[in-house]
Order: C-alpha cells, then structure tokens, then sequence
C-alpha cells in the first residue's frame, strides 16, 4: 500500500494536505529520537560493539541471508481520524509515520536508528539519522505530488511507480549497515 | 558451451552488497582514525534510505 495522505478534494486543500503531512514527519521523527536519547542518557547508553552487532545481523536481514521479515507495529491511523478534518488528519499521518514505529516499518536499518540515539554522544547526532528518515519520507512525497496536481491527477499511481524503485534501495541499505557493523565492531 | 551459475534473489542482492560492504569496510579500518566520525553520515544516509523505502509501507 502507498502511505499517500488524503489529498482528495479541492487543489488548495491537497497542497495543504501534503504540507501538514511533511511537516508531521519531522515531529514524530524528533519525538522517537529524543526519547531514545533520554533513555540513553538515563541507562548508560549503549556501547559499539553492541550496536555493531545490531547492524550486523540487520544488514543480514536486508540482504535476505536471514530470512526474517520485519514489519513493525500492525497499528495503522485509522481511516476514520478524518472527522478531524483532512489537512489534521494528514499531520497526524506525518506525525505517526514519522515516529518510525508507530506503524509499518519502512526497513530493517529503521532498528538501528532506534537504537542509535541510546548511544550517540549528544543529541543532535541523536535526532540527525531520524530526521533523514522524515526527509526521505517527506522530500519525495512533496516532488511527486506536486508534480503529480500540475498535471490534474492523484499521486497515487506516480507514488506506486516511485516505490517499485524505492525497493532497490535494499542493496545500498545492506552495504552502509555493514560498514557501520565494521566500524563499530571494529572500533 | 557456458557455464552459468544461477543466482538466487536472495544472493542477487546480498552479493554485490556483502562484497562492496565488506570491501570499503577493509579500506577504512586498514588506515588509522580513518573511520573515525563516519558513523553520523552513514547513519543519515541510512536514514534517508530508509525513509524513501518507508513510501511503500504506511
């Protein structure tokens, strides 16, 4: 399924729809980040080598040498939250997508960034990694929809388009989640 | 005649990622502090992919 929020209705509304959606993203992602930091911060933190070996065995889930799927909390935002009007429903969309774990994970690298605010140094270290999630999320959303209303359609067929490429991307995520293995575990 | 081995999916992806991942890991463990401050960079990037990947699964 396409996570496109509910932009049907007037342009304006739409343009508005996709921007509360974006703007979400960075709120719930600054909000699963910081916890984790605070948690880190409370506990100890966590050290390298164990991170390294998180990533290890995530990079072998994302190369699909261990077969396991990972597919996050079955939690999705109801659809009848839209009583709250269109352009808060597409906020609160942004927001719970943007927590990483408050439904369907986007990929296995999602539970090292989970766990990585409990061993970054500071926090802004701690929240820069979730923060690219929510641009990755928000950046293609906004290029695609807006492309997709300059020319009098719904981005659902161009967001389905987008994502049969977007899972290519598994190979690039299986080689950076080794490298960080190596460096942690190596370090 | 060739000879050719069939390569499962599985493999198809984690090959060339396996070997490309181990391989620049040498690289920057095999020269001191090199590695050092990589981790942030890589982790957001990691983030931005992962986020693009996140479109397909609400």
């Amino acid at each position: 399924m396409i996570a496109s929020p509910p932009v049907r209705g007037r342009e304006q509304l739409k343009a508005f729809a996709v921007a509360a959606y974006a703007a979400g993203l960075p709120l719930g992602a600054l909000a699963t980040a910081t916890t984790g930091y605070l948690l880190g911060e409370v506990t100890g933190g966590l050290p390298a080598w164990a991170l390294g070996g998180v990533a290890l065995v995530l990079a072998l889930v994302a190369g699909g040498l261990l077969p396991v799927r990972l597919e996050g909390s079955p939690w999705r935002v109801p659809r009848h939250w839209v009583a709250l009007g269109p352009i808060p429903y597409a906020g609160v969309f942004g927001v719970a997508l943007g927590t990483g774990l408050a439904t369907a994970l986007s990929s296995p690298g999602l539970y090292l960034l989970v766990l990585w605010p409990l061993g970054a140094p500071n926090w802004w270290p701690a929240v820069l990694p979730f923060l690219g999630v929510a641009a990755g999320r928000a950046f293609p959303l906004v290029l695609i929809a807006a492309r997709s209303f300059s020319r009098g359609r719904h981005p659902s067929a161009d967001l389905r388009r987008f994502s049969r490429w977007a899972g290519r991307l598994d190979v690039a995520e299986t080689v950076i989640l080794i490298i960080l293995a190596a460096v942690w575990i190596g370090a | 005649m060739r000879l050719t081995v069939p390569l499962s999916p599985r493999w198809s992806v984690a090959g060339p990622a396996l070997v490309a991942g181990v391989g620049v890991s040498a690289v920057t463990l095999s020269v001191p502090r090199v590695a050092d401050g990589w981790e942030i960079p890589l982790l957001a990037l990691l983030g931005i992919l992962s986020g693009i990947q996140g479109l397909q699964t609400p």
